[in-house]
């Protein structure tokens, strides 16, 4: 694939030695001599969309396998894109299976979602899970882009109370986890992601003023660097640990300024800095989602996660004529009407998506979209949320990113590890196959190759 | 009172014999033998040689546990045997806690504040106020609060948060004094919004539209505004330029000056510190299209440039930059820098860390700003963002230690000069004076992070705005509504912190807190004008939790009430118990499958029953949920149906397994009170919030014995705070 930057106007902003960071094309070649060898092929990225209490199967599966001639109910908002897509069923997360601990699917099928790991059943103290697969793939991929990763989502945590049958709130509420330990915070208000995506110093600022900025922020970060260090000394191993958190955190932030150092992040003039945390959901994932085609267009991230709320989520829905609780409604016991409603849920979700999806599709890069340098996956670590199962789920992807050949739906064999997906992506991403989670081995995906 | 609590601080010593003759008299005929009951068998207990040593204890540790557990709580002996004396039952539990083993602790030295603790610990030590609840990435809720130690993590978001933080609060809280500077804004660097177009020499505004600013201002003060416009003129008003800042009309100007003379527009106003944004919005355009012969009548506006000038003043001086102003005036830089690290890290700095701090804060003659450059080092250092209690041989904590104990037990914030003073001195480590701290600390406005921070979860109201009722089902459910209702909460627990109100008074009061809206909820006459006040109630009414529609919707689903989850709230909030989750395999039978009226629910709920998997806590949990149907899920009083088949329901329903019959809230009422279980859970709660953690059996029992020293009417919230003061865990013991 042949690349041919088109410069844009703000290529005037760019100072001596200082590169305004803009879509990913555009910075290449200004990039390319103070960045090292750069991507000859746009590159490509990854999100992972969660969408509460599983879903009504019966309106989720397509009716055949193959050629995607027909979406069903719960996945026609996506009929714009049936073409982008590949529809896996038969896929399992065992570890979200009590397996002896008991109850608890909701906290425990969020915390494998993207983990394949079974969460460890505790109140607070010693949460483990395991590293989750956007936080693996962040690991190759995030080294050059501003931010490693981003992680956003509807519900904050809990504010208080109990979540879910003995287990954290952290496990309900976080799908990514930066290691073992520790889930990655996730950001709910778009105002807060714009300004850590674009905020790089007051507007006007001087290269100079700039430069002795970076450089006291370096200085800040050496002194409690320090600090941490000398207390780690005399911790015990938990409270090591979390020294261990605090020094990765200021390690990102280093990177962080390095980045900075050569090239300048400013918004795209035709960006709208959201103003706050909108005041419907919809409203609140639109324009989550436009942040996130917004952050894999400038390539300030090539990996992010979206949770449509936290698991177990009780959100009512009266604006699509669902006034009852998610949660409470999902436990529908074959009821049609409430079966009616679940699926309306369902479909509403599959429709948020599909907008998010669209902004991808709407941003040209190169020959093609965004969208076909992305893969996108949604779905659920609950089937059925009325049974609580955790085989056959609902996991599609969206998108072509990395050469997948889409516009089917595959049946894997009963009691297919989810896991094996996550191993193919971390191949797709160029990573070495190797385990992930319960992983047996890899799917194999259709690629255009 | 707080003396008496200090006379039971030793724990007496208690023979061993005693669980032997316990067992030996009341346990052994169900518990030995060939199928001893609930599979323990304590015959070896009283059959082994000698005394039950340490190296037993251990073999048996887990029975050792379960027997202490049940002799606690009363389980056991069930209640158609003899009930063994009290003194017999005390030393035996006594004897069982002092043999088992410890168990090592994974308890962290470290403990991280949390974004309400860091909001109020700016405020109180910088004065700034900077939203950390809002920009912090949320705290997780570990033992029951988000404050647990062992819930505190930190992520890279968070790390970047409080980077951040460090530079933008030392910023404000040591604004430089630097003289104004002038910014001028040209139409290249003026965006055009709306009917606006930008061109080489001017934004010209034909329709509505707008020019805006976007400038940082360097700190908060006063701003001199320099707009030049002109207008055309057409019909019967002059084109009117409005003036804003974020969004917040200042002002407004009729512009008349033709574009060869411009017009020079002034104003003078405070900005806050930070990026602001300046806008100058075109309002009343008009527009008539040519006729024949007639020229088109077209009012517009252009703007040529703002220019702004400033801080004119010199920056407010706050208690904290005084402080500094002192510090610096009288003495060296370093020692400023040592009593700022005091200040700001709650210990004393050692040597080698002041270094460093010099080292951030660089050169130069302005002490001021260096001191700033150190601020954000101290702010963003772990010392300062985490509690940290050192590892000390054999030792408890030091005075710094206790005192940040206290303060963030008391106010949810750091200590001040007067505590960390008491620390320095070591007279905290007197009785007097840690009681007179205690005293001090309680009486103090920022003890109100009681009842914001404690109470709000405790009792369950922090999470009110979340449950969300359907406004279809409860159109009176609004946000105002709800805000009255948490108003309510948080007004009664401050009356129970603050007057010498004894806990009984939690679940039957005399009084209640209600404004019109909430009067209007609970049938309340001649209650006008805004704002809350005591209104006085028969007991047995509204008076009390039980009553509270913040707590009754709390526990509520978005259109329905929800029996379980009432039944939980009271199991678990009000009798102290630990609610074990649901068995593997269930989760089919639970509420969704409930109808919506109350008479259905109860037919559903009696399959709770029916399902022996179920019954085993339902049997517990429902009765209690049950009898307080009467209030819908915004907690209004409603009529139950009086059929006969579905009264029957309910009472079938009702009872509890050791017979109560629960008709009611009434009947709820009583029962509690007669179980007198509600100090139990408030101590254990406090403790959980004030150490981070929950308490172990052992101190449990500890702090119950101290406060029921007291005698019944000075069984205040404000005793409880002081027993777990007191308690030896808080008070010296190093973290376990």
């Amino acid at each position: 694939m042949s690349w041919n930057p088109q410069l844009s106007r703000r290529h005037a902003l760019r100072a001596a030695g200082v590169c305004v960071l803009l879509p990913w094309m555009e910075s290449l070649a200004r990039a390319a001599s103070i960045a090292g060898p750069k991507d000859a092929a746009p590159p490509t990225r990854f999100l992972f969309v969660a969408t509460p209490n599983g879903a009504q199967m019966d309106l989720w599966t397509p009716a055949e396998v193959g050629r995607l001639a027909a979406l069903p109910p719960t996945l026609q908002p996506l009929e714009p894109f049936r073409d982008q897509l590949l529809v896996l069923s038969g896929l399992t997360h065992d570890k979200a299976r009590a397996n002896g601990d008991g109850p608890g699917d909701h906290a425990r099928s969020a915390a494998a979602f993207l983990t394949a790991s079974q969460p460890l059943k505790t109140a607070g103290a010693d949460l483990r899970a395991g590293v989750s697969i956007d936080q693996v793939l962040a690991d190759r991929l995030g080294a050059r882009t501003r931010l490693r990763s981003l992680e956003l989502g509807t519900d904050s945590g809990r504010a208080g109370g109990q979540c879910d049958s003995g287990y954290a709130c952290a496990y309900s509420s976080n799908i990514s986890w930066r290691s073992a330990n520790t889930p990655c915070a996730k950001e709910i208000d778009p105002r807060l992601v714009f300004e850590r995506l674009f905020s790089d110093g007051p507007r006007g600022e001087s290269d100079a003023a700039r430069a002795e900025r970076l450089r006291r922020r370096r200085s800040l970060l050496d002194s409690v660097r320090d600090d941490a260090k000398a207390l780690t000394t005399r911790l015990s191993t938990a409270d090591r640990r979390r020294m261990d958190e605090y020094l990765g955190g200021i390690r990102e932030l280093e990177r962080r300024i390095e980045l900075a150092e050569r090239q300048r992040t400013l918004a795209p003039a035709d960006a709208v800095e959201p103003s706050g945390i909108p005041g419907t959901f919809a409203e609140h994932v639109r324009v989550l989602g436009e942040l996130i085609a917004l952050a894999f267009a400038t390539d300030s991230t090539r990996v992010a996660s979206l949770m449509m709320g936290n698991e177990g989520s009780n959100r009512s829905y009266a604006d699509i004529g669902v006034p009852e609780g998610h949660h409470e409604i999902s436990h529908h016991g074959d009821d049609p009407a409430k079966r009616a409603k679940v699926a309306a849920i369902d479909r509403h979700h599959v429709e948020l998506f599909a907008q998010v999806i669209e902004r991808l599709a709407a941003h040209r890069e190169g020959e093609g979209t965004l969208l076909d340098q992305t893969i996108a996956l949604y779905g659920s670590g609950i089937s059925d949320g009325n049974r609580h199962n955790h085989e056959d789920l609902p996991i599609l992807l969206a998108g072509r990113g990395a050469g997948l050949a889409s516009g089917s739906h595959l049946r894997f064999a009963r009691e297919t590890p989810c896991a094996n997906l996550f191993v193919t992506l971390r191949e797709l991403a160029g990573g070495p196959r190797a385990s992930f989670g319960d992983s047996t081995g890899a799917l194999d995906l259709p690629t255009r190759r | 009172m707080p003396w008496a609590l200090l006379l039971v601080l030793a724990p007496p010593q208690a023979p061993q014999p005693a669980l032997r003759d316990l067992i030996a008299g009341h346990c052994i005929e169900c518990h030995s033998g060939k199928r001893p009951k609930a599979e323990l068998d304590l015959a070896a207990w009283i059959e082994a040689p000698g005394e039950l040593d340490a190296d037993f204890a251990v073999a048996h540790a887990a029975d050792f546990e379960r027997v202490r557990d049940v002799l606690f709580d009363g389980a056991m002996p069930p209640p158609s045997r003899p009930r063994p004396p009290d003194a017999l039952l005390d030393d035996a539990l006594r004897a069982l806690e002092r043999s088992l083993p410890r168990r090592p602790s994974t308890a962290p030295s470290l403990r991280r504040l949390n974004r309400a603790q860091y909001e109020r610990s700016i405020a109180d030590l910088l004065d700034v106020h900077y939203p950390a609840r809002e920009l912090f990435p949320p705290d997780d809720v570990g033992a029951r609060f988000d404050n647990d130690a062992a819930a505190a993590g930190a992520g890279d978001l968070a790390v970047e948060r409080w980077i951040e933080a460090a530079e933008r609060i030392a910023d404000r809280a040591l604004p430089p004094l630097s003289a104004p500077t002038t910014t001028a804004f040209g139409p290249a660097d003026l965006e055009a919004e709306g009917g606006a177009n930008r061109r080489r020499d001017e934004i010209a505004m034909y329709s509505s539209g707008a020019a805006l600013a976007r400038y940082t201002a360097p700190r908060d003060g006063r701003f001199l505004l320099r707009l030049q416009a002109s207008g055309d003129l057409a019909g019967d008003e002059a084109p009117r330029l409005e003036f804003s800042v974020d969004g917040r009309a200042i002002q407004t100007f009729d512009v008349t000056a033709k574009r060869s003379q411009p017009q020079l527009l002034e104003l003078e106003l405070r900005l806050e510190g930070g990026p602001r944004e300046l806008r100058a919005r075109f309002v009343n355009d008009f527009y008539v299209a040519p006729t024949e012969g007639k020229k088109a009548q077209d009012r517009n506006l252009h703007l040529f440039g703002i220019e702004v000038q400033g801080p004119l003043d010199p920056p407010a001086p706050t208690s904290f930059t005084r402080w500094v102003d002192e510090r610096l005036a009288s003495g060296s830089f370093r020692g400023a820098l040592s009593a700022l690290t005091r200040r700001m890290w709650r210990r004393e700095a050692a040597p080698a860390e002041l270094a460093r701090l010099e080292e951030l804060a660089g050169g130069g003659d302005d002490e001021r700003e260096r001191l700033r450059r150190a601020l954000v080092g101290l702010l963003a250092s772990p010392n300062f963002l985490y509690r940290v209690e050192r590892t000390r041989d054999g030792g408890g904590i030091d005075g710094y230690e206790r005192a940040t104990r206290l303060a963030y037990f008391l106010w949810a914030s750091a200590p001040d000069e007067a505590l960390l003073e008491s620390a320095r001195s070591s007279r905290l480590d007197t009785d007097a004076e840690y009681l007179a701290q205690i005293e001090r600390l309680l009486k103090d406005a920022r003890s109100r992070s009681l009842v914001e921070e404690f109470a709000a979860q405790w009792l369950g109201w922090r999470t009110l705005e979340e449950s969300r009722p359907d406004p279809r089902t409860y159109p009176e459910a609004d946000a105002a509504l709800l805000a009255s209702m948490r108003q309510e909460c948080e007004a009664f627990f401050e009356a129970m912190l603050r007057e010498p109100r004894p806990l009984e008074q939690f679940l039957d009061a005399d009084f209640v807190f209600v404004d019109p809206r909430l009067a209007r909820l609970y049938g309340i006459e001649g209650v006008r004008g805004e704002g809350l006040r005591r209104v006085a109630v028969p007991r047995g009414s509204r008076g009390g939790l039980l009553g509270q529609a913040g707590l009754l919707t709390a526990t509520s689903n978005p259109t329905r009430t929800s029996p379980v989850k009432r039944g939980k709230w009271v199991l678990e909030t009000l009798l102290g118990e630990v609610v074990p989750p649901p068995p593997p395999g269930v989760g089919a039978l639970v509420e969704g499958s409930a109808g919506e009226s109350p008479a259905s629910l109860h037919a559903q709920l009696a399959l709770h029953r029916a399902d022996p998997a179920c019954a085993s806590c339902h049997a517990a949990l429902d009765p209690l949920g049950l009898a307080m149907e009467n209030f819908d899920a915004i907690g209004r009083w409603r009529e139950l149906s009086a059929k006969r088949e579905e009264a029957a329901a309910r009472d079938a329903a009702n009872a509890l397994d050791d017979g109560t019959a629960l008709a009611g809230v009434e009947d709820l009422r009583r029962y509690l009170v007669a179980r007198d279980r509600f100090p139990r859970a408030l101590l254990r709660a406090l403790f959980a919030y004030a150490l981070g953690r929950e308490a172990t059996r052992t101190e449990e029992r500890q702090l119950l014995a101290r406060f029921e020293s007291l005698p019944r009417s000075e069984r205040t919230v404000a005793a409880a705070i002081h027993a777990v003061c007191l308690h030896p865990s808080f008070r010296e013991a190093p973290p376990p």
